[in-house]
């Protein structure tokens, strides 16, 4: 009883005294790819990831309602580092939708620019705010109406010195560049959403990763459905039982909450750790021993053993390449062909199917895509070269045969084999954003493909790869080239899922096998990375780039013509080298992939 | 058979290094040059300058993927009850002197190549097989040809041998300067127009290979300078002759058209 009034007073309460507009409210995710090319266009790094901001406490005079309720104590700020732009998950301050969309793009060509690292908060505001106008001249209108619409909104302090601060800010929004006046905590006042982090910029401090206070956050709590970034924050882990420095063999990095409680050995370990989660505005990170997370890090290591896979077929052994002894090790590798057992037949995932219908209309008009045939025995037009020749030929005395004297306009056939490779290996656990991760991204890539390559009629095979060691090389045959695109294979499609590492020679061979036994004229091996080959017996740094390379190789020297597609916005390092400098693509928005991914066959196999 | 001869006026070009150079030292030397660049920076304008300014005469084929050896080098047409000879722009280029200029060379097919490879080297012959001929090209014959690297396509591009053969000048789009420049002189529009547009070119170049398959090129910021010259308001223009021919995708448009806005609406 008391729980559920507690809720309704907070529902009400909150209602209450919520500021912003939430039917005008407009989020970054459904906005990601405007801002995104917003941002690249205003001269943005085009490497930055765009991320929702953290919530951060925000002292602000707030009225009483806002006070019981608990609401309105945050701020969420626009501030970039080295790696990341991060814009407010959601703006909801204006009543219309398009002013709230109108602050995106503010803040995009704000963030753009070059931070500005002298003076204090206000005087750097402004003459960010002046550049950028100076830069950007159009945006001017846009900037006067945000300024308007904000300052409508602003609250006034009660305290009189607070309110000539106040003052001092409302005519630094409305002309920059006129005050030059910085004694002020910004967290006194109301927050400004049209200007970036109050905090000294980025580059200005020691930390280039982010601004003080603030650390970037790690991945961890990304599943937890939200619109803000909690904050993190490092700390040593103070245990109060021990003063002497032991040999500690198993420190793990662990999530607490730092009030020296352990959340993660409390009872309810999945419940209140996700909840506590949520409720935490910052979280410490510790380095402490124990064994709690232990099983968790066993879960990551070795996601679905063995018995989760059917086999399919044993014991096939491989070849791999020792570039320090400079020779092939006849069957050093055995790779298994496994089925994933839960692969339940199935339709197109909803979220796909308008992108799917989509990408089916492209590639079947252009298959549509004729060609003159010349010298057909019939057609529809008579054919003046072959014409002519035999002409020429009778004419001289030869003795020609009725061969073919007409052009007919056919539909082109395309003689192309496509083996699609998956690296399915543990890394792409990683989360592409709040959402997704990158198995996500390769799934539906997959899914698209398949619609493509079936639209097309050219003759396809998927396949997905992960391997533990030397000796269980794991290779899932998701669809054949004989086999027709049916429920079943997009059942094994969505049954993908990460797990162990990236012995990429070993898979390329074995694909390389498959696509050597077909008959087409052109056989492509398109692969699907997300990071450099390594496994754990030593196939990693040079000696898993050499033998990579030499697998690809002797692919390229059995005509067969390899092309890698990888979402590591570091594999310029090493793609050229492995498979030549035309023959890779790097998809710096893992997002875009599914996309992009048609396109570029698209384009690779001449359709377009 | 789209070959064209032309003999104009030198059409106007602004050069962007040092390519009116080698490209008058490579005619004296009788060497092959291969252009490359993306689309819409001034490629065959500057072909059809260098012809003018050499007083040559100009034979460009556009090539598709339907164009054999034959389509270049020529084939035998019906006369009154005979055969006749008739000759590709290629042969005719070899015969009476002149640029041979295949823009888009790698679109050609592949047999395409062996008409190419002595011609290209310092034999400078052309074999024609249905007549029996072989032709020694003149002093003042030169082959020209084009493409755009951009396109990635696995089963088609120059290969290396041919490659080889040839002088090779890489274009890119203009520097902001001369680009402005360029607008000015070929629609004589306001400076501050041609600064703006330049602005937004600048602005849109650096979406490539992100956002968009391919930027805004000069010959689309000429295209909307006209529009705008010849009193189209500017939204209209730009979105005409900028946004929408660099996507299909409506919600890609809007967002280009934002961050035009952003540079124009001044």
């Amino acid at each position: 009883m008391e729980e559920t009034v507690g809720k309704l007073w907070h529902t009400w309460i909150t209602r209450a005294a919520q500021t912003g507009y939430p039917a005008a409210r407009v989020e970054l995710a459904s906005l990601q790819k405007k801002i995104a090319l917003w941002f690249h266009a205003f001269g943005g790094d085009p490497l930055l990831s765009i991320k929702a901001a953290s919530r951060e406490h925000w002292q602000a005079h707030r009225n009483l309602l806002a006070r019981i309720a608990g609401v309105g104590a945050y701020g969420q700020f626009a501030w970039k580092n080295g790696q990341e732009l991060f814009l407010p998950g959601a703006i909801a301050l204006f009543p219309q939708r398009e002013l709230n969309e109108t602050l995106y793009l503010w803040l995009a060509a704000l963030a753009s620019s070059e931070p500005v690292a002298e003076g204090g908060w206000i005087t750097r505001s402004q003459q960010q705010v002046m550049r950028t106008l100076e830069c950007w001249p159009g945006l001017r209108k846009s900037y006067h109406a945000l300024v308007q619409a904000h300052l409508a909104l602003r609250p006034v302090p009660p305290k009189a010195v607070l309110q000539a601060a106040e003052h001092q800010i409302r005519q630094a929004l409305l002309q920059p560049g006129s005050i030059q006046w910085d004694d002020i905590d910004p967290r006194a006042l109301a927050p400004v959403p049209l200007w970036l982090h109050p905090l000294p910029a980025p580059s200005a401090t020691k930390d280039h990763t982010a601004p003080p206070a603030i650390v970037a956050q790690t991945d961890q709590v990304t599943d937890i459905t939200t619109d803000h970034r909690r904050q993190g924050k490092k700390v040593d882990h103070v245990k109060e039982d021990e003063g002497l420095l032991a040999f500690r063999l198993e420190s793990l990095f662990s999530w607490v909450e730092f009030v020296n409680v352990d959340r993660p050995q409390e009872d309810d370990e999945e419940l209140g750790a996700k909840t506590a989660a949520h409720d935490l505005d910052e979280f410490a990170v510790s380095k402490k021993s124990g064994t709690v997370k232990q099983r968790l890090r066993f879960d990551l290591d070795l996601p679905g053993s063995n018995y989760e896979d059917t086999v399919l077929l044993d014991g096939i052994t491989l070849p791999e390449w020792d570039y320090r002894r400079q020779r092939l090790q006849p069957n050093h590798c055995a790779l298994t062909l496994l089925a994933n057992r839960d692969a339940e037949p199935m339709a197109l995932p909803a979220h796909l199917r308008s992108a799917a219908r989509r990408t089916r209309a492209f590639f079947a008009h252009l298959a549509l895509n004729r060609q003159w045939l010349r010298q057909q025995p019939q057609g529809s037009e008579i054919d003046w070269d072959a014409y002519l020749n035999t002409m020429t030929a009778w004419r001289s005395g030869q003795n020609v045969a009725g061969a073919g004297l007409y052009r007919e306009m056919r539909r082109q056939q395309r003689d192309l084999s496509c083996l699609l490779l998956a690296d399915l290996s543990l890394s792409t656990e990683t989360a592409v954003d709040d959402q997704y991760t990158v198995i996500d991204v390769v799934r539906d890539g997959l899914f698209l493909m398949s619609e493509a390559l079936e639209a097309t009629g050219d003759r396809f095979a998927i396949a997905g790869f992960s391997s533990r060691n030397r000796q269980h090389i794991r290779y899932y045959p998701i669809k054949h080239f004989s086999e027709p695109l049916t429920p079943q294979v997009r059942g094994r499609i969505q049954a993908i899922r990460p797990g162990f590492y990236t012995r990429m020679g070993a898979a390329i061979r074995y694909a390389t096998q498959a696509l050597e036994q077909e008959t087409t004229g052109q056989r492509l091996l398109l692969l699907l990375s997300d990071g450099k080959p390594n496994d754990i017996d030593c196939y990693e740094g040079r000696y898993g780039i050499e033998d990579t390379r030499h697998a690809i190789l002797t692919a390229q020297r059995k005509g067969v013509v390899p092309f890698c597609v990888t979402i590591d916005n570091r594999a310029n390092e090493y793609l050229p080298y492995l498979f030549g400098p035309q023959h890779y693509m790097v998809v710096h928005n893992a997002a875009q992939l599914p996309a992009r991914l048609p396109q570029l066959y698209a384009r690779l196999t001449d359709i377009a | 058979m789209n070959a064209s001869f032309t003999a104009q006026p030198s059409p106007f070009y602004a050069p962007q290094a040092n390519e009116v150079e080698l490209f008058q030292y490579a005619f004296h030397h009788q060497l092959p040059v291969l252009i490359k660049g993306p689309t819409g920076c001034g490629k065959t304008r500057f072909v059809r300058h260098m012809a003018a300014k050499l007083h040559l005469p100009l034979y460009t084929v556009a090539c598709h993927d339907d164009l054999t050896a034959t389509d270049l080098v020529g084939r035998h047409l019906l006369q009154n009850g005979d055969t006749v000879w008739c000759d590709g722009p290629l042969t005719r280029a070899v015969r009476e002197g002149g640029i041979c200029y295949l823009d888009e060379v790698v679109e050609a097919r592949k047999d395409t190549t062996v008409v190419l490879h002595p011609l290209s080297d310092d034999r400078r012959e052309l074999p024609i097989e249905r007549t029996g001929e072989y032709l020694k090209a003149p002093d003042n014959f030169m082959l020209v040809v084009s493409y755009n690297p951009g396109y990635q396509n696995m089963f088609k591009g120059m290969k290396p041998s041919t490659r080889q053969r040839f002088v090779a000048l890489r274009f890119d789009f203009p520097k902001p300067e001369l680009e402005r420049r360029i607008i000015l002189q070929e629609t004589g529009v306001s400076e501050r127009l041609a600064i703006q547009l330049v602005q937004v070119a600048q602005a849109l170049r650096r979406l490539q290979d992100h956002d968009l398959e391919e930027s805004a090129s000069t010959r689309l910021l000429v295209y909307c300078a006209s529009l705008i010259g010849s009193g189209l308001p500017w939204p209209d223009a730009c979105r005409a002759a900028l946004a929408e021919p660099l996507s299909d995708d409506a919600a890609t448009v809007a967002a280009l058209m934002d961050v035009i806005t952003a540079i124009m609406d001044a």
